[in-house]
């Protein structure tokens, strides 16, 4: 599968390459806002009562809500540290999550991302480069909030 | 959620399926809004052609994810969903409707808690698989 010695030292450089970390605090409106973009009606995300009721500190986000956080130009602090110069367009593969806690309203995340892999294949319409990431969310609790995954595919 | 049922999932249980779309630019505009990923293939049909991926704009992959995730939230509540890893196999154009659903392959139990490794897909409406995975629940037991 992998074939990086076909690959420019300049790209296989890239991998364990880690970015600095993101912090963000998520509040109720950035959680509302996302839950009802992807049309997901659970009153976890809306109702701060009901949410408190079911234990939670405030309302919790969607599993996926994690995606948006380290997305915002603001929150990068450096646009080029996983620019990789191959192709003309990237297309989202593959994305992996595993969950050790929800994200509550008032949560302050921080996320750590790293280049895990970088391969090439041959595909239907050319060579594509396949390029892997991991993050780590944390709350200010300290407490491991999720894993992701994500492969990213260039071509 | 209906959670007295859970502990008597079986191996071959179908997840209720979930139905969303159509799949409309308004909804990749406040998908981009909401998460930030303003690439232009999901919002511009001229560029999204430059880039191979036209004639149209095509869905943020994240979005269908995030129905996969809602159609097992619904199923054991979102503090139960343990793990996903998805595949986007087809690209999701507006106009698109997609229908989830997901199928337990395996339950086990460790240390105390009982899983169900679960087969996740979902279809659009000509039959056509845009995503495929896997997924681990928590089944809460009693």
């Amino acid at each position: 599968m992998s074939e990086a010695g076909t690959l420019p030292d300049e790209i296989r450089a890239l991998i364990g390459r880690e970015s600095p970390p993101v912090t963000v605090a998520v509040d109720t409106e950035q959680i509302r806002r996302f839950a009802d973009a992807i049309g997901d009606p659970n009153p976890l995300y809306y109702n701060e009562d009901y949410a408190r009721s079911k234990g939670f500190r405030s309302i919790i986000a969607p599993p996926t809500f994690l995606t948006t956080i380290g997305r915002w130009p603001w929150q990068r602090r450096d646009e080029t540290l996983f620019r990789i110069p191959y192709g003309r367009v990237a297309i989202h593969g593959e994305q992996e999550y595993e969950w050790f806690r929800p994200v509550q309203a008032g949560d302050v995340i921080t996320m750590t991302s790293r280049i895990v892999d970088i391969y090439e294949k041959a595909g239907r319409t050319g060579r594509m480069l396949f390029v892997v990431t991991e993050s780590r969310y944390v709350n200010h609790l300290g407490e491991l909030v999720a894993i992701a995954r994500s492969t990213g595919i260039r071509r | 959620m209906v959670e007295s049922k859970l502990s008597e999932i079986r191996p071959g249980f179908e997840i209720p399926a979930l139905t969303k779309g159509p799949i409309s630019r308004v909804q990749l505009a406040k998908y981009a809004g909401a998460s930030g990923d303003f690439n232009p293939i999901h919002l511009d049909d001229e560029i999204a052609t430059q880039s191979g991926v036209g004639p149209t704009v095509i869905a943020h992959g994240m979005l269908s994810m995030a129905f996969v995730a809602q159609m097992l939230t619904d199923w054991v509540g979102p503090v139960n969903l343990r793990r996903l890893s998805v595949r986007f196999t087809a690209m999701v154009r507006p106009g698109d409707v997609l229908t989830c659903r997901g199928r337990v392959e395996q339950i086990r139990t460790e240390s105390g808690k009982t899983q169900a490794n679960c087969e996740v897909w979902i279809d659009n409406q000509r039959g056509e698989r845009v995503l495929t995975g896997r997924a681990v629940v928590d089944l809460p037991q009693g």
